[in-house]
């Protein structure tokens, strides 16, 4: 099947600095798909490649199927975009700066009073943008983004500076727009949102991608050949996952007194110091 | 082509609109409303004033008006969007820098054009001259407008914008300035907004159609194709990363 999206070998430099290097991965159509690194690792110049706001050195994009040279405007009328830096009309009400966007998208705008209540602005619809505080604000921004029902979404931290509860309407809100088939492409640094949401993610340092996979595969792929069990008398006996730690395990068991067993795996972020000696 | 109208439409709109709300804005582009009301104050009554209210108010308020309103329009509310990254959001819905350039262009010369016709009313003059007077606003405002879209491309806020405006306004307010001197009289249509100043004093007198607004009529066509070749340059070195 072809890929959505894709990158193939591509570079991109900044005067004498190398940012970006030898980039290659693809998504596929519906998947919900991660770029996740620290600062300054590349993940917003990828998406800036990703939408022709920046052109690459070498290599290959393709997007629904066509190089990114010979994208058309009809091509970027199925995708929305969320930046860094994305900003509304602080004189405008929320309402009417999605209004707005709806008219210059072309669709009749009839799904803003949805969109509002799926993202809990409803009631602040007619707040000026410079009254809005930056959550508010942010989804804001999203919405417009998501105005004309567009196939692909990309996605550059969307959570960002936002609050627990925010942070999860809008990770709510994008489970139901991946689970009705939207294709979503994010960056974050945030490694439990790239878990919460992403099929695979691509971890990138320095301009490279060091590995790209389901979160759950790259856990495994550094998990310790151990198992943790928590006992009831307050120890916690750590054993071997094969069959040398299977009499432990079946003695605590048999003594009822195991409150829980689980295989240790890393996080993310030690998948990231495990790939690239450093923290995150 | 209904769609690049219809987004065109919608982002014309939308800077008139943006400039009637700013009041600050408002106010410096229909500033020389103000200039023509207090003329006609001092000088109006006056029967033996009424000649030299039309041939020396005609082409200064048109002046003033032509160089108030577009690096407003044009250049500032730009920056300012960029600044505040309205723009780039606006860049990510598909709209194109040139369309949008094109959008606030249209916005300015309509907005001139009415302040033109403000200024006009607020004079008192006989209403055969009103379309002659908006139609040279509109073309000297034509060219305003696209020398503030040059620097506009390029200005990252609003410091640099009001940087930039600088030498338009001298540019566009130097016909004024000309008459002033013996020596530079000649020259004014030879400036930017020059050709347009001439016309109005023709107009003044009833002699627009005359061989003698020939010259300044050509002179601020070629301004205007100079003005565009420039805008369509500079848009060819417009970083694509706002």
């Amino acid at each position: 099947m072809n890929p959505l999206l894709s990158m193939e070998d591509v570079s991109l430099s900044f005067k004498a600095k190398r940012v970006l290097d030898h980039l290659a991965f693809q998504v596929e159509r519906g998947e919900c798909f991660g770029f996740l690194g620290p600062s300054g690792a590349g993940k917003t110049t990828t998406i800036k490649l990703l939408t022709r706001q920046l052109v690459k050195d070498s290599g290959r994009i393709t997007l629904f199927g066509r190089p990114i040279e010979h994208a058309s405007n009809a091509d970027y009328e199925r995708i929305g975009i969320l930046s860094d830096t994305s900003a509304l009309y602080e004189r405008m009400s929320i309402e009417d700066n999605l209004r707005f966007y709806a008219k210059i998208r072309g669709v009749t705008g009839n799904n803003l009073p949805t969109l509002l209540e799926r993202m809990n602005l409803a009631d602040d619809r007619k707040t000026l943008i410079k009254n809005c505080s930056k959550g508010m604000r942010q989804r804001a921004a999203l919405l417009a983004a998501l105005v004309h029902g567009p196939e692909l979404l990309f996605l550059d931290e969307p959570t960002s500076g936002l609050d627990p509860a925010a942070r999860a309407e809008v990770h709510k809100m994008l489970r139901e727009l991946n689970d009705a088939g939207t294709t979503v492409f994010l960056t974050t640094h945030d490694m439990a949102e790239a878990e919460d949401l992403c099929r695979r993610v691509g971890i990138l340092d320095e301009g490279r991608l060091v590995a790209c996979d389901a979160p759950e595969a790259l856990r495994l792929r550094f998990a310790k050949n151990e198992v943790l069990m928590r006992l009831a008398d307050g120890r916690v006996v750590r054993t071997s996952k094969d069959a040398a730690g299977a009499p432990a395990v079946a003695e605590a068991l048999a003594s009822g007194g195991c409150l829980s067993i689980h295989s240790v795996e890393p996080n993310l972020e030690e998948v990231f110091l495990e790939l690239t000696g450093r923290e995150f | 082509m209904q769609g690049t109208l219809r987004t065109t439409g919608a982002l014309v709109a939308k800077c008139l609109e943006d400039t009637v709300k700013n009041l600050g804005l408002l106010v410096i582009c229909i500033l020389p409303v103000g200039f023509t009301v207090l003329y006609q104050a001092v000088l109006g009554g006056a029967e033996d004033a009424r000649h030299v209210m039309s041939w020396f108010v005609f082409p200064t308020m048109l002046t003033f008006a032509t160089t108030m309103a577009p690096p407003t329009i044009a250049l500032y509310t730009t920056a300012l969007d960029r600044e505040k990254g309205a723009l780039r959001t606006l860049l990510l819905a598909g709209v194109s820098l040139k369309r949008l350039l094109l959008a606030r262009g249209i916005a300015s010369v309509l907005f001139t054009a009415a302040v033109t016709a403000a200024c006009f009313l607020c004079a008192g003059e006989p209403l055969h001259r009103l379309l002659p007077l908006v139609a040279l606003g509109a073309a000297g405002a034509t060219v305003i407008t696209l020398l503030s879209l040059v620097p506009a491309v390029f200005a990252r806020n609003q410091t640099d914008s009001s940087l930039y405006s600088v030498p338009i306004l001298f540019v566009g307010l130097a016909p004024m300035f000309f008459q002033y001197s013996e020596a530079l009289i000649p020259f004014t249509a030879f400036l930017p907004t020059g050709g347009m100043f001439a016309l109005a004093q023709l107009l003044a007198q009833d002699a627009l159609f005359s061989a003698e607004a020939v010259l300044p009529a050509v002179l601020t066509v070629a301004w205007i194709a100079v003005a565009a070749i420039a805008l369509a340059a500079t848009l060819r070195r417009a970083p694509r990363d706002v």
